[in-house]
């Protein structure tokens, strides 16, 4: 299956600024792909790229079988992060139209509104204005209506902003759904647990560059192997111990970063004679670490 | 662009804008306004009631005279108005009059006049038979008269010079002291020798900036002073009605084929390019403003970025400009009907209702046309801007600053309608014509003259081709603009986007 979307090279600035420099990436159809970055790296701007909304000043950005984003509307839903509703609008209009302007026709998108709308617990307001919704019903609405022509590709650009956990855990699972209706979901987060909880894969910018992008597994598998323990006591300066390179201390809890020649046992038998350890576990490194090492190596060098 | 996404924003934004409840306010306010300018002054004037006054007649014999003339007035306007016959006239008048109509309706205006100057007057009696039975009522129709009250007269007819305007004997050591209290709205004072050259005549009164009662009181003591000097020249009233006649000339209009006498309603087309530059002026002014404004509603909304997800920003823009101006031929074509309505029905009632009928006889279809395809790219031009400001700014406050100029080309058409109005073919106002934000404005006030078929074609091809640019600019910066939430660009920023790829 062709990828879903496929960017070469491409950039674009704002007067002398690259808010996005020579970046590549595929998507692969049927996944779920995060955007990984910190404030101001490219991301929302990439993904207007993919959405048609710009374009690119090098490079190319094709989607969806290689065809120019503006030329596939119809199969892509967008979400930005600032979004609003209508105001004086009748909601059920108001999601009507955002079906039409992707190319539903009027009445199947009044039908699919008002089925959509109803399973979503708003047929009580249906004829009401926008402006009498409360946040969430009128992010589920705004929801309702970027999606009701059921595109291909969904792009989400922070969709857990402002969100309590439980309706976080509503849009983890919403994306779920649309990977196993075979739809290919791409959002942007700089919440990067939220990432590693879903995504299939990922790609971490920044400055507008790549830094890291593939598999969870291919990102983290360049990244230091790490250890975590409890413990109690006073363990020093952690860089002391043999192994070590870095290390994130909670207190009680620590997360070792090792070195790549680190001999996890050697490490065990420093740390026994410093500290009363309750809990010793070796793993791969979590996504935060890799985003950390992408972005915070450039950031210490800055 | 594509048509569909087009008519679909259109019809959005026309739903969204005639849904509202202000737009029917507004759609109305203009006509209550209208009617309020033919109503208002008629209606204060009611309130006002009579205006007294007093005179101090130094000559013995001309307030005599004056007070005959301005009776005479009133019975020739009673005599009109029983001649006319009608239900309501004959409701208002009282059986004295309404049982003269018969012989009233026999008589012409100008006989109805005299006979009325001589029952004042007790000038000899008339000879025609209708005449003659009215003046055998002399004495009932004068004692009548001399018992009637404003109030009174004025539910007969409003125009009666004795409903607006009362004498009141006043001694001459009152005179002031009433004036000053209010009682007496001013008074005359006659010279000993009214007929001299360098007669003195004066007015005073607390308020002379009211002018209503000096004016008519002067207009009536003149036309006695004229005649009684024609009178002691030896001239007969024909002769020093001739003496008095003013020169005027007649128009006559001069066209490729040659020339003929202009009619009323000609007359009135001269003058209606004034209307269609005000037309031009309120629509684009008021209409294109929405534009900029629902841009910025959609930017504050955050709505510009779902928008420019699923459709072209060219076809946004081209959708909303499309969904603003059917708001506006709406509320243009609404004002229209009901002021044009207004002037029939309630400005018949005035004495208005010829107006309407001679603005709708001026009005030609080659001015129709040329408004339209003016109004439209006027429109779509000054529609271009306002949507790149309301695309560049984040409310009203920061958008005040690109309006400036805006305003500027607006206002200079209206400051120029005049002069050019009264002369189209003066090179200025063909150069003038050729600058495409003043082109509509331009065009329509020299439609009187009107300007040769070149200019219209030239200056609609300049200004279509101007329009395109515009709207291509404006949608660059349309796009550029929807998603900058910063500060608004400077105007060399602005240039660029207008520019960019």
């Amino acid at each position: 299956m062709p990828d879903a979307i496929t960017i070469r090279d491409a950039s674009k600035y704002f007067g002398a600024h690259a808010a996005v420099d020579g970046l590549s990436l595929d998507v692969p159809a049927g996944s779920i792909y995060g955007f990984l970055g910190r404030n101001g790296a490219g991301k929302t701007t990439t993904l207007r790229m993919i959405t048609g909304i710009l374009q690119p000043d090098a490079g190319s950005v094709s989607v969806l079988g290689g065809s120019r984003p503006e030329d596939v509307r119809a199969r892509t839903g967008y979400l930005p992060e600032e979004n609003g509703l209508y105001k004086d609008m009748r909601v059920l209009d108001m999601v009507s139209y955002f079906g039409q302007l992707r190319g539903l026709g009027r009445r199947e998108a009044n039908a699919r509104a008002r089925t959509r709308l109803a399973a979503a617990g708003l047929e009580a307001n249906l004829n009401a204005k926008c402006n009498t919704l409360s946040k969430g019903m009128g992010q589920k609405a705004q929801v309702i209506g970027t999606l009701l022509h059921d595109p291909e590709l969904v792009v989400l650009d922070e969709p857990f902003s402002g969100l309590d956990p439980v309706n976080a855990e509503v849009v983890l699972s919403l994306m779920k759904q649309f990977r196993r209706e075979g739809r290919t979901v791409i959002f942007s987060t700089h919440v990067v647990e939220h990432a590693e909880q879903i995504c299939d894969s990922v790609v971490i910018i920044d400055r507008g560059q790549r830094k890291r992008a593939g598999t969870l597994a291919e990102v983290k598998a360049g990244a230091n192997r790490t250890v975590s323990i409890d413990y109690e006591g006073d363990a020093g300066e952690w860089r002391e111990l043999p192994g070590v390179e870095s290390a994130d201390d909670s207190g009680r809890h620590a997360e070792l970063r090792l070195r790549p020649d680190a001999d996890t046992q050697d490490l065990l038998k420093a740390l026994v004679e410093r500290v009363r350890l309750r809990h010793f576990d070796t793993g791969e490194a979590s996504l935060k670490q890799v985003f950390l090492e992408a972005v915070g190596a450039d950031h210490e060098a800055a | 662009m594509k048509l569909h996404d087009v008519l679909l924003v259109a019809r959005r934004d026309y739903v969204a804008y005639v849904g509202r409840r202000r737009f029917w306010i507004s759609l109305l306010i203009t006509p209550a306004i209208f009617l309020a300018f033919m109503l208002v002054p008629g209606l204060i004037s009611q309130f006002h009631g009579a205006r007294h006054y007093a005179v101090v007649d130094h000559s013995g014999w001309l307030l005599q005279a004056v007070e005959q003339r301005i009776e005479g007035q009133d019975f020739a306007k009673l005599l009109d108005l029983a001649a006319q016959g009608s239900a309501a006239s004959a409701t208002k008048l009282p059986a004295t009059w309404s049982a003269l109509a018969p012989q009233a309706a026999k008589l012409d205006a100008a006989s109805r006049a005299t006979l009325g100057q001589a029952l004042a007057s007790g000038a000899p009696a008339p000879t025609d038979p209708a005449a003659q039975m009215i003046w055998r009522q002399r004495d009932a129709l004068l004692h009548w008269y001399a018992s009637l009250t404003p109030d009174a007269a004025a539910r007969i007819d409003r125009s009666l010079y004795v409903a607006r305007f009362q004498r009141v004997d006043t001694p001459a050591a009152s005179l002031q002291g009433a004036t000053a209290q209010g009682k007496l709205d001013g008074y005359f004072t006659f010279p000993k020798d009214p007929l001299a050259a360098d007669a003195a005549y004066t007015y005073a009164s607390r308020n002379l900036t009211d002018t209503d009662l000096r004016d008519w009181y002067a207009g009536a003591v003149s036309a006695v002073v004229q005649a009684r000097r024609a009178s002691r020249a030896g001239l007969s009233s024909d002769e020093a009605r001739l003496l008095a006649q003013a020169v005027s000339f007649q128009g006559q209009l001069v066209t490729e084929h040659g020339h003929k006498a202009v009619t009323a309603a000609e007359k009135v087309a001269q003058w209606l390019p004034v209307g269609y530059v005000y037309l031009l002026f309120i629509s684009i002014m008021q209409i294109a403003q929405l534009l900029m404004m629902s841009t910025i509603e959609e930017k504050s909304n955050r709505i510009a970025e779902m928008l420019l997800a699923a459709i072209e920003p060219s076809d946004i823009m081209a959708g909303k400009t499309l969904g603003v101006a059917g708001v506006g031929v709406t509320l243009v074509g609404s004002w229209l009907v009901i002021i044009l309505g207004l002037l029939a029905t309630v400005g018949a009632a005035l004495s208005m209702g010829g107006v309407a009928a001679q603005i709708l006889a001026g009005i030609s279809a080659w001015n129709i046309v040329w408004f339209l395809v003016y109004f439209v790219l006027g429109f779509l031009l000054y529609a271009a801007v306002m949507g790149a400001v309301g695309a560049s700014v984040n409310n009203i406050r920061e958008a005040q600053p690109y309006m400036t100029p805006v305003m500027l080309f607006l206002m200079l058409p209206l400051i120029l309608m005049v002069p050019v109005a009264q002369d189209p073919t003066a090179l200025w106002a063909r150069v003038l014509s050729y600058v495409p934000p003043l082109t509509p404005f331009m065009m329509m006030s020299r439609s009187a003259a009107p300007p040769p078929l070149a200019d219209y074609i030239a200056t609609t091809a300049l200004l279509a081709v101007t329009v395109v640019i515009a709207l291509v600019a404006a949608g660059k910066v349309f796009r550029r603009g929807l998603l900058n939430a910063g500060a608004p660009p400077k105007l060399r920023e602005l240039m660029a986007w207008a520019r960019s790829r």
